[in-house]
């Protein structure tokens, strides 16, 4: 089949689009900034591996918990002129029927740290709580509900699920001390 | 190829058509009365605590905006101005914000969360909510009031009062232990 001068401009047109897509895209090479936990952000990890973690809740119900795995990740966030290859260290503590997973990562300026907990059950993440840029020292005492807490930073979640965790209180000796619910419910370390 | 190219034409028309005029509903601006309490230029004010030991807040400079906020059901929207300031301090982040006739100032580090805040009923005018306050053996005249509005179930915050001065902006903060920050003169 023989292909008319309006086909073969018409083709030539559709290419001509791409390769300008093509072209726009591949501009300079981004640039590549790699950072690290310092010495300090890493002894704000306070679990060991295969460690057991009991928590008790509101009913006064013992949850025995184990740390299964800590492992260190690359964590990359990427845009078109910019990559942020940011080491992560990943915590996880499984009990009966959900686990936490706390995340900890390295950026760019090493007084800071970044933390992401996940609150999971039946493999599915259903709460996430995220602290960005948080200063090393952001740690201090507070008093909550008549209690004293030391040395503690505070996530927030704005879920309004009904079994969804809103507040995790998280030491810079003990990791997760307490988790409060959207509800009555609660989870607190218990020695 | 020409088949492909009125598709793709089609879908373009398609997706970028506008059912029709978006228009402004209201325009609700700030009068120059209540810009007349926002201190907008950045700048390093010194306060002292109650152990009488300097502390530093850094206000960055304020901004002044319009905000188009879309009817759910129509093609109109309302338009409001917003005036804020961020401003810092030791693990501390704050926002200022001022409408007509209510202030309100956030404050959070990474472990409380504080919404202090003043308003009145069917008051349009920040003048009008100036009082005089004695708070912690001080004594402030014509000034604003902002109370802790964040004590929801499981909030914690630690900011029961700041004083807001049109003059000066914050002139004092209150914290929940009895503590306190106070500008200086200088």
């Amino acid at each position: 089949m023989v292909k008319t001068n309006k086909q073969l401009i018409m083709k030539k047109f559709v290419l001509l689009i791409f390769m300008s897509f093509f072209l726009i895209n591949c501009g300079k090479d981004p640039v590549v900034t790699k950072t690290e936990l310092s010495v300090e952000a890493k002894q704000i990890i306070p679990y060991t591996i295969n460690e057991i973690i009991n928590w008790k809740d509101q009913a006064g119900t013992l949850h025995t918990g184990k740390v299964s795995w800590i492992k260190t990740n690359r964590y990359i966030l990427s845009s078109s002129d910019e990559i942020f290859d940011n080491e992560e260290i990943e915590t996880n503590i499984d009990f009966e029927t959900f686990r936490f997973v706390i995340k900890q990562r390295s950026t760019t300026d090493p007084n800071k740290v970044s933390y992401t907990f996940e609150y999971v059950v039946n493999n599915k993440i259903e709460t996430v709580f995220d602290m960005y840029d948080m200063p090393l020292n952001a740690f201090r005492n507070i008093v909550y509900q008549d209690q004293n807490y030391y040395n503690v930073v505070i996530a927030r979640s704005y879920s309004y699920n009904g079994d969804a965790p809103v507040l995790l209180m998280f030491s810079k000796t003990k990791g997760i001390e307490y988790v409060q619910f959207y509800t009555s419910k609660w989870f607190k370390i218990s020695n | 190829m020409k088949k492909i190219l009125i598709c793709l034409i089609i879908v373009i028309s398609l997706s970028s058509c506008n059912p029709c005029d978006p228009y402004e509903i209201r325009r609700n601006l700030i009068t120059e009365t209540n810009k007349d309490f926002f201190l907008e230029q950045q700048r390093t004010d010194t306060y002292i605590n109650e152990k009488g030991e300097n502390i530093k807040i850094v206000f960055s400079q304020g901004k002044t905006t319009l905000e188009k906020i879309s009817d759910d059901h129509d093609c109109g929207y309302y338009t409001y101005e917003r005036i804020e300031q961020e401003f810092s301090f030791n693990n501390y982040l704050g926002r200022i914000t001022i409408g007509n006739g209510a202030m309100n100032i956030d404050l959070s580090d990474y472990v409380v969360v504080n919404n202090n805040s003043v308003y009145g009923n069917q008051i349009s005018e920040l003048s009008e909510l100036e009082t005089d306050v004695n708070i912690a053996g001080f004594t402030f005249t014509n000034v604003l009031k902002l109370d802790q509005e964040n004590t929801i179930d499981h909030a914690i915050w630690d900011i029961e009062t700041i004083i807001y001065s049109k003059e000066r902006g914050i002139e004092f903060i209150l914290f929940r232990n009895q503590t306190w920050l106070k500008l200086t003169n200088n």
